[in-house]
């Protein structure tokens, strides 16, 4: 009986990783396609290989989500294993919003007319990307590697990119030559874009909300793929 | 559920084999004590019979009733035999019926010669036989006896029956239910004891394959089972502390693995990870260009390709035994970082791969190259002006006034290579020895005051200004020598850079719980930015030609910034905004 459960822990976390490896590689992916978009080469391939994992991405979410509710049904977890799972499942959700953050950089970069203002933004975009990438590797690593120290950091670090996510639009408003008042509206309309990104999400989250809902009445996951769970 | 499996249990089973072998063994007995039973009422039926035939042969003697007009004396013979119902009969040898009692027209008997128990009493002393009669359709047992010219045939109705035998046995019955009674509650108290032993035998295996702690202590009663459960519990217990404190090595192998600096990783020989560390990973993603959390990635990177041919030489034929510990190494250099990566392959042909960083060595290395030959060519430039004024002296003949000059040049570079020799001797034990250089409070007011007369003549030649303000009572933990080296030089470069005229100040400008700070300045010509950085580096010259000319060395701001850094201290140096150059400084007190 145990010895299945560790199959199932392992085949869980060997998903997880997998799923982990790819969203780690989507960042990656972005960080060079900002190098490259912003150095003026041509881009469709890294737009593509994203899109083509964030798929990936979508049906690994689905089956680590199935094989966690396998473990629980199935199983038994005691105290500390339900801890873990709930902590992937957790991670999990996290990992996908990852991906498709991910993905909505790349539409909204490629559709900032003025390619200039991009180009001098892009050394701050670039700071707090390679500084996320650590944040999440670090972060991943915390927990396969049970290590504490890797956590604290990432939870310390976030307040770095916060700050520099504020300076970045200050400063990139500022290095346009603009009056002061224009310069104020652009900020203005900057805070209603982010105003009105915040309710769209909630909208995204109770869409969410209502999927669970019905994976608890009756079991089906509307995000379902065909699955493969025995290999 | 729960009471499928009572009945099931063990103990259950035992109880019911055992049961039912003993009501198979009471019933047994009960058939056994029937047919006993049974052969003694024919035994007694037969006795009986044989009686009866006897005193009718006795009767039929003395009476002469065998002539017909007696023979209804025979009929007299009933009443005094104890048994009722008992039939006689005599039949003639030849086997006409003579007489019976219970037929009363005997000539229409048919002949009995041919009747089993007749035909066997002929052979035998007697003979029986069990059958219907053909005449009252019973079951009788007839018993017959020759006397020579006639048979004497008595029988009686063939009745042990069960029912009777039954009434008659009770008592037996009783005690036999008593006995099954006796030995179902001895049962049930035998597998009791049995099966509480196999209940917490089971109880303690659950327990262990649900890895639950131990918490109660198992009473076994003193059996061999019992005693084969108790070896089994402490067998258990040992094995679990013996996995505990491996699991305990194991921790601290993990342990030591994470406080590592090194990048390690053991892969089994599936190239699976076993058990690697954080800094594993980290070195990874620096050497990698695609970010990871997975050790395994290591085998994808084409830096790393020479490393997976030797891993795949070396676990592609299992069969072939290994060299001892074939061991691999190859050396990478990645965003200006280096990396020594070592792999180990173990007999079962798991491996382990280390990831070094040796950045700093290899630096180090290039540090000490470039230093070997900085050294060379600092010495070189005084020995070659020697020799070329030595050889002037020798090749040339020249008069007095000439050879003493060139003399004195020589002895010049002579002394200029002699400090050259100091220095770098002081500055390579300052980083090397450090403990050749004994610490003791230095009073550092008395130490500066020594270091300005020491220098008082050229310091006038230059026509400088030095003006000391430091606490007379400042005390610092520190080499006498070391400290007095630091100001000398400092003092020295002003004497050799500052312009003519010029003024030092020396200040102790703060002090607290750990260190003295000081200043030290000179106004005039400020160093160029660009210079300013490098200025503590070795043989590092602002300007080359004018220093030679002035016999530094090259080492006196690297010998402060050593000596500085051996008493924990922090040295810079930035331009004064009117000209001149300001050394800052802390020494630990």
């Amino acid at each position: 009986m145990s010895v299945k459960k560790d199959l199932a822990f392992e085949k869980l976390m060997r998903d997880f990783e997998k799923f982990s490896n790819l969203t780690l590689l989507q960042l990656d992916l972005l960080d060079k396609m900002i190098s490259d978009y912003v150095a003026k080469k041509p881009v469709d391939g890294f737009k593509s290989q994203i899109a083509e994992n964030e798929t990936v991405l979508n049906q690994l979410e689905v089956k680590v989500s199935e094989r966690i509710m396998r473990i629980i049904s199935l199983y038994n977890p005691m105290a500390s294993d339900l801890r873990k799972l709930l902590a992937i499942y957790r991670m999990l959700i996290d990992l996908e919003r990852i991906g498709d953050l991910v993905t909505g950089v790349v539409r909204d970069m490629l559709r900032i007319k003025d390619v200039e203002i991009f180009v001098n933004a892009s050394d701050v975009i670039d700071n707090m990307l390679v500084m996320t990438k650590e944040m999440l590797i670090k972060a991943l690593l915390s927990f396969t590697q049970n290590d504490r120290e890797s956590a604290i950091w990432t939870i310390k670090s976030d307040s770095v990119v916060d700050e520099l996510n504020h300076k970045l639009l200050r400063k990139s408003v500022a290095k346009t030559n603009l009056t002061d008042e224009h310069q104020e509206m652009i900020m203005s309309f900057l805070k209603l874009k982010s105003i009105v990104s915040d309710i769209e999400r909630i909208g995204d989250h109770s869409t969410n909300i209502a999927e669970a809902s019905i994976y608890a009445l009756d079991g089906t996951d509307l995000r379902h793929v065909d699955l493969d769970l025995d290999d | 559920m729960a009471s499928i499996l009572e009945l099931r249990s063990f103990r259950n089973k035992l109880f019911y084999s055992l049961l039912s072998v003993f009501s198979i063994f009471i019933l047994i007995v009960l058939a056994f004590q029937y047919q006993r039973e049974k052969d003694f009422k024919k035994k007694e039926l037969e006795t009986s019979l044989n009686d009866i035939t006897e005193m009718t042969h006795l009767f039929i003697e003395h009476n002469h009733t065998l002539d017909s007009s007696r023979i209804f004396y025979l009929d007299s013979l009933q009443n005094i035999i104890p048994r009722k119902n008992v039939r006689i009969t005599v039949i003639m040898a030849n086997g006409v019926v003579r007489y019976d009692n219970h037929v009363t027209e005997v000539n229409k008997m048919e002949n009995h010669r041919l009747r089993p128990e007749v035909q066997l009493s002929v052979s035998e002393p007697f003979g029986e036989n069990v059958r219907k009669s053909a005449t009252t359709g019973e079951e009788y047992y007839y018993f017959a006896k020759f006397y020579g010219t006639y048979f004497v045939r008595t029988a009686l109705v063939y009745d042990v029956e069960v029912t009777t035998f039954l009434r008659a046995e009770r008592v037996f019955i009783l005690f036999s239910l008593f006995l099954f009674g006796i030995v179902w509650l001895l049962l049930a108290y035998v597998t009791n004891r049995l099966g509480g032993t196999i209940t917490q035998l089971k109880d303690f295996a659950i327990s262990v394959n649900n890895g639950d702690e131990m918490a109660v202590e198992y009473q076994f009663p003193d059996d061999e089972l019992g005693e084969i459960s108790n070896r089994v519990v402490a067998i258990y217990k040992e094995m679990k502390l013996a996995k505990d404190n491996l699991s305990k090595e194991k921790e601290k192998l993990f342990n030591h693995l994470f406080a590592l600096n090194e990048g390690v990783a053991f892969f089994a020989k599936d190239k699976s990870r076993l058990l690697n560390n954080n800094h594993f990973i980290q070195f990874l993603n620096i050497i990698s260009d695609v970010p990871t959390i997975s050790p395994e990635h290591i085998f994808d990177l084409a830096d790393m390709k020479p490393l997976v041919e030797f891993i795949d030489a070396n676990l592609s034929d299992l069969s072939k035994p290994l060299a001892a510990m074939p061991a691999f190494e190859i050396n990478i250099k990645k965003n200006s970082r280096f990396f020594a990566v070592k792999c180990i392959i173990f007999q079962d042909r798991s491996f382990e791969i280390l990831i070094l960083e040796t950045t700093q060595l290899e630096e180090r290395t290039l540090l000490k190259q470039q230093m070997t030959s900085n050294i060379a060519h600092e010495l070189r430039t005084p020995v070659a002006s020697i020799s070329g004024y030595l050889e002037t002296i020798l090749s040339n003949v020249l008069d007095d006034k000439k050879k003493d000059y060139f003399i004195e040049r020589a002895h010049a570079q002579a002394r200029r290579l002699a400090e050259l020799i100091d220095d770098i001797s002081l500055i390579t034990k300052i980083e090397e020895a450090k403990t050749y250089f004994v610490k003791q409070p230095v009073n550092v007011y008395k130490l500066v005051h020594e270091v300005v007369s020491n220098l008082s003549n050229r310091v006038e030649e230059r026509k400088l200004e030095v003006n000391v303000a430091i606490d007379e009572t400042s005390v610092v933990n520190g080499n006498k020598t070391l400290l007095f080296s630091v100001f000398y030089n400092l003092l020295d470069n002003s004497i050799k850079y500052a312009n003519q005229g010029s003024i030092v100040n020396i200040q102790q400008y703060h002090s607290d719980e750990n260190c003295v700070y000081f200043t030290f300045s000179n106004n005039g010509e400020s160093i160029p930015e660009e210079h300013l950085s490098r200025i503590f580096e070795r043989f590092y010259r602002v300007d080359t030609g004018r220093s030679r000319k002035n016999g530094g060395t090259g080492l006196g701001l690297a010998i402060v910034k050593n000596a500085i850094q051996l008493h924990n201290g922090e040295i810079s140096a930035r331009n004064l905004k009117d000209g001149g150059v300001e050394f800052l400084f802390s020494i630990q007190k």
